[in-house]
């Protein structure tokens, strides 16, 4: 075993034993070894296990030396249980772990939904208010376009009449659409000092909470962390030594 | 922010394009509405006395319809209702000249005045009922 000496404090001092791995795995079939199996309830899909205080698992099954062990169980937003256990001679020991939430993420999970709603109320309503109304002020724009040009149109054809009812009929027309077009128009002018009032809001009530609201974060360190640990992942074995 | 600035412009420059459409007001022009509310559409250009081929004297009327009131699809002929100094009145075509003007001629039996008023109207049938509406009057001397 070669170890490898990268920096000072804080520093890990990290030897991958990745033969060793190999060697282990083979090995712990010969030899009077049991295999145990942990069942971890959590909602994260991810745990660490430190077994006998000197290896550390990522791994939810391994093999071990017969006889009765002790495992450390974390996970992130969850308090470290601990579990003992025994292991007996060509037979898989299935450890059921239940997981209590943790304060710090009973915590968080009350920041970030308070979070989120602070959210939802400064840009979220405030956005969709605005998107709504915008787009309903496009509408009545189109709309008032549309029947401006309408009414041009009744105008030709009134200055073209060349018969009474002709003449009866696009007047009646001109004034008709030209009483919708001052409806859209008007609507239009409502909805136009609504979107800009929104747009306002939201911009006011986005800036706002950008200045006052900072998303919860929640990245618990592993208590595992600091040990001298035997590392073993489905992708090899690796020895970890903390310094400081 | 660039963005938001085009929006704000293109929401805010639109409104102005939305204007009333004083045309609106212009349309009662033409001489066919029964509501029309311009000025009198026609004008008597010359009244002079003349004595026909069996020696009778009578006074001559022309006219003819100004051409801005006129519609801008011009039918064949305009039909109209005459009558001169408050006599009894009758209806005479106006037809389509080569030049695109509606114009007319008609004679009446001078009534020993050397003023004449003519009263012209426009004639439509509606529904089997004879209309005349529109009617304005103009006087001049001989």
């Amino acid at each position: 075993m070669k170890l490898r000496l990268v920096n000072i404090l804080n520093l890990n001092l990290v030897v991958f034993l990745i033969a060793l791995s190999m060697s282990m795995v083979g090995s712990a079939q010969d030899t009077d070894k049991g295999q145990v199996k942990f069942l971890v309830d959590v909602d994260n899909g991810y745990f660490e296990i430190m077994i006998d205080d000197t290896m550390f698992l990522k791994l939810f099954k391994c093999d071990l030396e017969l006889g009765k062990h002790s495992a450390k169980i974390w996970s992130p937003g969850y308090i470290t249980n601990q579990v003992d256990f025994e292991v007996f001679k060509d037979s898989t020991t299935e450890v059921l772990v239940n997981m209590a939430i943790s304060n710090e993420r009973k915590q968080f999970e009350a920041d970030y939904k308070s979070y989120r709603m602070d959210f939802h109320k400064s840009i979220t309503i405030p956005g969709y208010t605005t998107l709504g109304l915008g787009l309903a002020t496009t509408g009545f724009l189109i709309a008032a376009y549309d029947t401006r040009r309408q009414v041009y149109a009744d105008i030709d054809s009134y200055n073209y009449s060349a018969s009474y009812i002709d003449a009866v009929k696009f007047k009646s027309d001109v004034l008709a659409n030209n009483q919708k077009y001052n409806r859209l128009r008007y609507t239009y002018y409502t909805f136009l000092g609504l979107t800009a009032a929104s747009l306002g809001t939201t911009i006011y009530t986005s800036v706002k909470f950008k200045r006052n609201r900072k998303e919860p974060t929640f990245n618990p360190d592993s208590p595992f962390k600091t040990s001298s640990t035997l590392y073993i992942s489905p992708f090899g074995v690796s020895w970890l030594i903390n310094i400081g | 922010m660039r963005n938001l600035l085009y929006i704000l412009i293109f929401l805010f420059a639109l409104p102005s394009c939305l204007k009333k459409i004083d045309e609106v007001d212009e349309a009662d022009k033409n001489i066919f509405d029964p509501t029309y509310d311009g000025d009198i559409w026609f004008e008597v250009d010359t009244i002079y006395l003349f004595t026909d081929q069996w020696n009778n004297e009578k006074v001559k009327f022309n006219y003819h319809i100004l051409e801005e009131r006129t519609p801008l699809l011009k039918p064949s002929q305009i039909n109209l209702w005459i009558a001169v100094n408050d006599n009894n009145g009758f209806f005479a075509p106006a037809p389509l000249s080569t030049a695109g003007l509606y114009g007319g001629t008609f004679t009446q039996l001078p009534d020993g005045t050397t003023s004449y008023c003519v009263e012209i109207g426009v004639v439509t049938i509606n529904g089997g009922d004879t209309l005349v509406y529109n009617q304005f009057t103009q006087c001049k001397d001989l």
